[in-house]
């Protein structure tokens, strides 16, 4: 089921009224219905994968309850690879089994052998990725004695499922998320209202923002051949905003519905692109992402401690795994790889600690120096893009050399008047609210009710008139 | 809690209320389906693709024939060829308690022949996937339902749309159903769009089975329905040569095909691809609105030789 669905406009009022009016009097039957709604939600989009989540989550508690007995060290770490090799198989057979066969035939006719590949028709579960990390860092976390494994496999299940966050994220940990569900929660006023207004804003960015950038961007990738350089060069710009207002518009939805039902996550993305440098633009992206890649695999590789090499070593690792999580395919890889060429002169520079403020935090509009900073972070991002974006390297590397050319300097073939209006708007909207949670959580707090309805209900009238057909979110394919 | 929901009930209300006088602006100028959809149930109806949808002028054959306020409920190759979706549709489009109805029935052998790739694994034709397979309810105004699932362009076009009335390379679906196409009218541009238009025909049809048999027998299903409710008239709408010749390889005997079919039903079969040349053509396969006016009398003249011969 999609957040920008009239199946889900259905569902989410019903699930509502039965969890605050129905079965508010117990936890139990708190949890019971998310596991059930969770499972409804999933299962709309095919129900024979419910069996992957269920079974990952009666292997994981299980886990985690044989670790609570287990005192002997060997043991322990057998149980954890046992929960490890049965997630990450799962993940390694959806997504990667097609990816290495091909790699491996091609790698074959490189030498002369010629093998007939045997690929599968895979389809991936949707938001495989995702709940696969979630309930990893659970026996991670108890394995390390971080967590107390639950005991209510209710709970448990609730926690894996969570239907707001299940198939794109926030990857929650289990330390946040799961003592939720051991609570009953109460309705709160202001935290229900806050959650409509970052789904109102969340869906704003995923149906104005990226879905109208999403048709520009496909046109310019899709012909990229016959496009000048500005044109491609704007192409790549639209994509940076479809995929930062697909990605983070879904986990502001996700974020606010849970809030519907009393329940916090983490922020996930921070204003990102007023990024001052590389090592903040990651602390902003995707941090749910970025801190499950920090804090259970390169912190234990040793992380920014030990020899400069190692730290390399350690830097080039978490960027070519975060880009393999993202997909079977070279680009993603060679995305990651970029990114990690980004970051290492600043972690050799000891300055990718520089910027962990908000740009321009006591000031209405940033200094030349940070303006010029964000300008180069945005555009180092905007070229690693192009590669998340191509279908193959050898295309994204064609397009970025047709963007080296004179034609840079002309006027872009392609001018969509309308969506350059709403970008900035946008921009304007995002740099305002910057030091909150999500953009516009306290924006319009200083002016009166009337007003502040106004603009919301301005907000929802352009998701109405300017939102296409119902598109699907990108991080689904991860 | 009471609090919250009485705001956001009174908040959604507002909002939903909003949507629904967008979605009431929706009329002739919204897409070249969406008035055909919204219209109340008709006694007597034009059925059809394209050429029908701008060939045939509802006001003229009512004026000559005699009709009483037929419609044009004629859509595409695409989504209308003659199938169980197209069938479903009229038959909801129709006023049953009728029984003196006009009907005409345009024929063409795309709209009598089967894609390929169609109904492949039994998935069912592309039309039942369409807007007029998917939309159930086709007398509501304003068409809700049209308007979330099938209308393709954002909903601000509803309201844009409005005011391109008349401008070049427009449509405009009347009161009546007929769909009026403003387009340039000059030598060079006809050259041109009929140059592409034969060759994207041209493409199509190695994509095409030719005649089939399930189409067919939903063409009969369809006069048959119609038979119940008044009198019916198939009718061939002219295209040039070229265009006829990619015809003749799609279903090469069509005509003796309808012919036969036409007897045994005892429906009349007015061919107008005999007088072709007599008519102007924006493309090649569609009549200028002249030429349309034109031969909507034509064809209305026939209808009344017809009706007068039979009675």
């Amino acid at each position: 089921m999609l957040f920008n669905s009239l199946d889900f406009a259905v569902f989410l009022p019903i699930v509502f009224v039965l969890y605050w009016f129905v079965v508010n009097k117990q936890l139990k039957y708190q949890n019971i219905l998310l596991v059930v709604a969770s499972y409804v939600f999933y299962g709309w989009w095919d129900w024979r994968f419910l069996t992957l989540i269920l079974f990952s989550t009666i292997v994981d508690y299980a886990v985690g309850l044989a670790l609570s007995k287990q005192e002997n060290y060997s043991k322990r770490k057998i149980l954890l690879w046992i929960s490890i090799i049965v997630n990450l198989s799962f993940l390694g057979f959806f997504k990667y089994f097609n990816f290495f066969v091909d790699n491996f035939v091609q790698a074959f006719s490189f030498f002369g052998k010629e093998i007939q590949p045997n690929t599968l028709n895979i389809i991936l579960p949707v938001g495989i990725s995702f709940y696969t990390f979630q309930t990893l860092s659970y026996t991670i976390d108890v394995y390390k004695r971080n967590l107390e494994p639950t005991r209510n496999f209710i709970s448990f299940a609730a926690f894996v499922s969570f239907f707001p966050q299940l198939v794109a994220g926030p990857i929650e940990r289990a330390s946040n998320l799961l003592p939720q569900f051991y609570i009953k929660r109460q309705f709160n006023y202001n935290k229900a209202v806050d959650g409509l207004r970052q789904i109102l804003w969340g869906l704003f960015k995923k149906v104005v923002i990226a879905d109208n950038c999403a048709n520009v961007a496909n046109a310019i990738f899709e012909g990229y051949e016959s496009y000048s350089a500005s044109t491609l060069l704007l192409g790549a710009v639209f994509f940076a905003f479809q995929i930062y207002g697909d990605f983070s518009g879904y986990s502001d939805i996700a974020i606010g519905t849970s809030r519907l039902f009393g329940f916090d996550l983490k922020q996930n993305f921070a204003f990102p692109y007023f990024s001052r440098d590389m090592a903040e633009f990651w602390r902003r992206w995707h941090i749910s992402l970025s801190t499950w890649f920090r804090d259970y695999i390169y912190i234990p590789f040793g992380g920014s401690r030990g020899t400069k090499r190692n730290q390399i070593r350690n830097v080039f690792i978490i960027f070519l795994v975060s880009g393999f999580w993202h997909g079977a395919n070279w680009t993603f890889i060679v995305w990651g790889v970029l990114n990690a060429m980004y970051f290492i002169p600043l972690l050799l520079l000891n300055k990718n600690r520089l910027n962990t403020n908000v740009v321009a935090e006591h000031s209405l509009l940033p200094s030349v120096k940070e303006l010029l900073q964000m300008g180069l972070t945005f555009s180092l991002t905007v070229i690693a893009w192009v590669f998340f974006r191509a279908e193959s390297v050898s295309m994204a590397l064609h397009f970025l050399y047709r963007t080296a050319n004179s034609s840079l300097f002309t006027i872009p073939q392609i001018r969509p008047t309308d969506l350059l209006i709403f970008l900035l708007i946008f921009i304007t909207i995002e740099w305002a609210g910057r030091r909150d949670f999500y953009a516009i959580e306290r924006l319009w707090f200083k002016y009166p009710k009337p007003i502040r309805l106004f603009v919301y209900y301005t907000i929802a009238m352009m998701i109405f008139l300017y939102g296409g057909r119902t598109q699907e979110f990108i991080y689904f394919q991860f | 809690m009471r609090r919250f929901l009485f705001h956001t009930s009174l908040f959604l209300i507002v909002l939903l209320a909003s949507f629904f006088v967008v979605f009431s602006m929706a009329d002739g100028t919204t897409d070249a389906f969406y008035k055909k959809l919204s219209s109340p149930k008709q006694t007597s109806l034009i059925v059809g693709s394209s050429r029908a949808a701008q060939g045939i002028h509802p006001n003229i054959i009512d004026s000559i024939y005699g009709s009483n306020n037929i419609y044009n409920y004629s859509f595409t190759i695409s989504a209308s060829p003659y199938g169980k979706a197209y069938y479903e549709s009229i038959s909801k489009k129709l006023n049953s308690k009728c029984k003196n109805g006009v009907f005409i029935i345009a024929v063409t052998p795309w709209s009598l022949s089967e894609n390929k790739f169609n109904n492949k694994n039994g998935m069912g034709y592309p039309e039942d996937y369409d807007f007029i397979g998917k939309t159930n309810f086709v007398n509501l105004k304003p068409n809700i339902e049209y308007l979330l699932e099938s209308f393709i362009p954002k909903n601000e076009a509803i309201i844009r749309n409005k005011y391109r009335k008349g401008l070049y390379q427009t449509f405009y679906v009347q009161d009546n159903g007929w769909l009026e196409v403003t387009i340039e009218s000059d030598m060079i541009s006809k050259t041109i769009r009929t140059k592409n238009k034969i060759e994207s025909y041209r493409n199509m049809l190695s994509n095409y089975n030719g005649f089939s048999e399930y189409r067919w027998n939903y063409l009969i299903k369809t006069i048959n329905l119609f038979k119940e409710q008044g009198d019916v008239y198939l009718v061939r709408i002219p295209v040039i040569e070229e265009m006829l010749e990619i015809e003749n390889e799609l279903i090469p005997n069509f005509d003796e095909r309808i012919d036969l079919l036409a007897k045994h039903l005892q429906s009349p079969y007015i061919n107008m691809m005999l007088y072709n040349h007599d008519y102007d053509y924006t493309d090649g396969n569609h009549l200028t609105v002249n030429s349309g006016k034109k031969f909507s009398l034509d064809l209305a003249n026939q209808m009344k030789k017809l009706k007068h011969v039979s009675n």
